[in-house]
């Protein structure tokens, strides 16, 4: 069972770690950005429910030992010390568990573990032509590996030839051993609906190990009709790979 | 973090005897929650255990906004509605009245988190249960986000929009007559649906706010913890080998809705993405998601009773598979 008390205190728990991911990074690893205003409304909106359960229980407590006129009338919804009429049961408390995951294991964003157990889903697309690339910046054009995954495949104007592209995104480590697959998840709402996009990287001869975050820049190579092209993974030739530290936004969108 | 000052001040209050210090407890366990984590690490370094705790994580806090919205609407229901103005100013026949609801769910822009505490709340204001539970399936299913949503993930095939509309409407209102028909008051333990009418506008919103999310919220965790697990254990390989044949792949899909419980507004990305399946048995995915779903099942059992949710989920289960095969029709 839950007294008054505790609920208020869930309810400024939960409220403390929605305003927390509403204003900071941290929600990124679970949801697309556009959600975070939503979750500071919400913190704020479960803030000012709890507190004001909380603050006339407080009041109430410390004139306990006086007669007090607002309980006798049987009409407040706060009851104080030993009012039964206010107790929930008891499944409130597993709103604890994800604050406590939060805490406790501070889930990282999906990363090659999940990516692995995916096979492809993806979409083909309807559109068969594509507007020109992007403006280069320094000789370089970046893409996001969905973008790039739809201009290498299904691109009948072969707009990436000839082009550098740069990606970002997280080593998958290849089953057959042949170069690595760079990994992003795309979202379209939050994490348990993110599908991985990957692009085959080649020409990198460093091994690198599963979920390093890289920057790659290489040149496009058009994919042989093979199981590859069907599963919807494309193929980068890698010139430069840079290390790079884990991106505050893990997701595309 | 608030429970903890919020405890410091409490420990200055005059000592009252109580059963059990529950909101102390809970302010404990969160501190030592933030002082064990660097120490905790080697404990939760399983891949497939931060696998499910991010998908646990994500699917609680994608719903949150929309729960709170949903026990917000609900608060100013309690408060503002007076008992029984619904049942006086609706249609007066039950089935006019079941159709009224099923429309009047295009208006509430939210996923279905939401919906179940609001319907929940409209039947203490004298909304008969069958115009409730009408609502409850439509408003989440064909509300203008959601549609809108399908257009961008289907483009070029405005059909799909149209099935979905017209599919996810006659499984609200069908199930509403099903049980206008069949359903006993019985089944719904409205004591859940505590009324409290408080002194003033203001304390009614907040006690039926906080009493709603309290019980949605914590059903809506056991839902995304099922949901999680299922992603988790269930290979997708599996779900790769059932596409051959056409009435396993609508029945596959059907399952794999309630299983993985996504929002209704996001859905419609998902089905996109299983290219390997049918037109229609995408088109079942879509009616039956937002309609029945594990975490939709632990909030409605949460909200009526579990008596409610037994009969309830496999009724909408049928009614929605039933009716996003006979609008598959338009899209072959």
């Amino acid at each position: 069972m839950m007294d008054r008390r505790a609920q208020a205190g869930v309810l400024l728990a939960v409220a403390a770690v929605a305003l927390r991911l509403g204003l900071t990074d941290a929600a990124l690893a679970y949801v697309k950005s556009g959600l975070r205003p939503l979750l500071t409304l919400a913190g704020i909106a479960l803030g000012v429910i709890g507190a004001s359960t909380l603050l006339p229980q407080l009041r109430d407590e410390g004139r306990a030992t006086r007669a007090d006129p607002r309980t006798s009338d049987g009409t407040m919804p706060h009851p104080g010390a030993g009012g039964d009429g206010a107790h929930e049961p008891a499944i409130g408390w597993m709103l604890v568990l994800p604050l406590l995951a939060l805490l406790l294991i501070a889930p990282p964003p999906l990363g090659a573990f999940a990516a692995a157990r995916q096979s492809s889903r993806l979409a083909q697309p309807s559109q068969l032509s594509y507007p020109p690339l992007p403006p280069a910046e320094d000789g370089t054009v970046r893409l996001t590996l969905a973008e790039y995954r739809l201009r290498a495949l299904y691109d009948d104007s072969e707009s990436l030839s000839g082009a550098r592209i740069r990606l970002t995104g997280f080593v998958t480590p290849s089953e057959d051993g042949e170069g690595y697959l760079l990994t992003r998840f795309v979202l379209s709402c939050c994490a348990a609906d993110g599908i991985a996009v990957q692009v085959r990287i080649q020409g990198d001869s460093v091994a690198r190990p599963a979920d390093a975050w890289l920057e790659v820049e290489g040149r496009w190579m058009p994919t042989p009709v093979t199981a590859e092209r069907a599963r919807g993974v494309p193929v980068l030739s890698a010139q430069q790979v840079v290390v790079i530290p884990a991106p505050a936004q893990p997701y595309e969108y | 973090m608030s429970a903890d000052a919020a405890s410091k001040s409490l420990s200055e209050q005059p000592g009252v005897p109580r059963a059990f210090p529950a909101l102390e407890l809970l302010a404990v366990v969160l501190v030592a929650a933030v002082i064990a984590r660097p120490h905790s690490t080697w404990l939760f370094d399983s891949p497939a255990l931060q696998m499910w705790s991010t998908l646990f994580v994500s699917i609680t806090v994608q719903a949150l906004p929309f729960l709170v919205l949903g026990v917000v609407v609900s608060g100013a229901v309690s408060s503002v509605v007076p008992a029984g103005w619904l049942a006086a100013h609706l249609p007066r026949r039950p089935a006019l009245a079941v159709g009224a609801a099923g429309l009047a769910g295009v208006a509430l822009p939210g996923c279905e988190c939401g919906s179940v505490p609001i319907a929940g709340r409209l039947t203490t204001r004298g909304l008969s249960h069958a115009a409730a539970f009408t609502f409850m399936l439509a408003a989440p299913a064909i509300n203008p986000v959601v549609l809108v949503s399908t257009a961008v993930a289907f483009p070029g095939r405005p059909m799909m929009v149209l099935a979905r509309f017209g599919a996810s409407l006659s499984t609200a209102i069908a199930v509403g007559l099903l049980w206008e028909r069949f359903g006993r008051a019985s089944w719904v333990d409205s004591s859940r649906l505590r009324v409290s009418e408080g002194a003033t506008r203001w304390e009614s919103f907040a006690d039926t706010a906080r009493h709603d999310f309290l019980h949605a919220g914590g059903w809506l965790v056991v839902g995304a913890m099922v949901a999680a697990t299922l992603q988790v254990i269930v290979p997708q390989s599996v779900i790769d080998t059932v596409t051959g044949t056409e009435w396993l792949a609508i029945l596959a899909l059907a399952l794999l809705a309630v299983a993985i419980a996504i929002c209704s507004e996001a859905d419609a990305f998902v089905a996109a993405g299983l290219t390997q399946f049918s037109m229609t048995s995408r088109l079942v995915f879509l009616v039956v998601g937002p309609a029945v779903d594990i975490k939709l099942i632990a909030l409605q059992a949460g909200v009526f009773g579990r008596r409610f949710a037994v009969r309830f989920a496999p009724t909408a289960f049928a009614v929605a598979v039933g009716a996003g095969v006979l609008f598959g029709r338009l899209l072959e």
